[in-house]
């Protein structure tokens, strides 16, 4: 069963500088329109080529559109990465964008 | 090599040839290849508001994930089965619940 956590906590994180892999999965014109700060662009297709050679850091976030296929990319993470702890990003970007026009007044 | 498809649970199984009958029979048909989460589930939903209780709604995807995120978003609507082609297209097929 793979956590999920909130757009809130993975905000405290970015702001104290915590270390953690945060993977964008979206697609790419999406990732180019907009995403979260230091997001590492990997859709599921290059998710699948990487997943077992790339060096993870112990901990993972990922995130989609909604938080739901976030899910799916998680699970493949923590079946063939090297990551110790692997989540999906609630509500996905979707509800980080409201936060980033509020953060903004 | 490593694929969504070994992490992702999909309901019921169907034959080729079941699919194919199925698929015949089907009332309304939806095309979702090239479309990622969430815009499936949203035109699943919608799709089965039109149909009555025991017609069938399929959508087409190439998206793995869908396979397990549009059962789930239409949940005790309907009841999911699911068809792999074996070359990365799948289907998606949904019978109204009454």
């Amino acid at each position: 069963m793979i956590e999920e956590v909130s757009t809130e906590t993975v905000r405290e994180r970015l702001e104290r500088g915590d270390e953690f892999d945060l993977i964008d999965i979206r697609e790419d014109e999406d990732y180019a329109d907009g995403h979260l700060p230091e997001a590492d662009h990997v859709t599921i297709e290059e998710l699948e080529e990487t997943v077992v050679d790339r060096d993870w850091a112990d901990e993972v976030v990922v995130y989609c559109y909604r938080g739901n296929s976030s899910i799916q990319a998680a699970r493949l993470i923590t079946e063939y990465g090297d990551a110790e702890r692997v989540v999906s990003m609630a509500g996905g970007y979707q509800d980080w964008e409201p936060l980033e026009a509020v953060a903004a007044d | 090599m490593p694929s969504i498809d070994d992490v992702t649970n999909t309901p019921d199984e169907l034959t080729d040839d079941d699919a194919e009958a199925l698929l015949e029979e089907a009332d309304l048909v939806q095309d979702m290849t090239g479309e990622v989460c969430p815009y499936p589930q949203v035109e699943a939903k919608k799709g089965l508001q039109e149909l009555e209780a025991g017609e069938l709604l399929v959508q087409e995807t190439d998206h793995v994930p869908c396979t397990e995120n549009v059962p789930r978003a239409v949940g005790d609507d309907a009841e999911a089965q699911v068809w792999r082609s074996g070359d990365a297209t799948y289907r998606i097929y949904l019978r109204k619940r009454a």
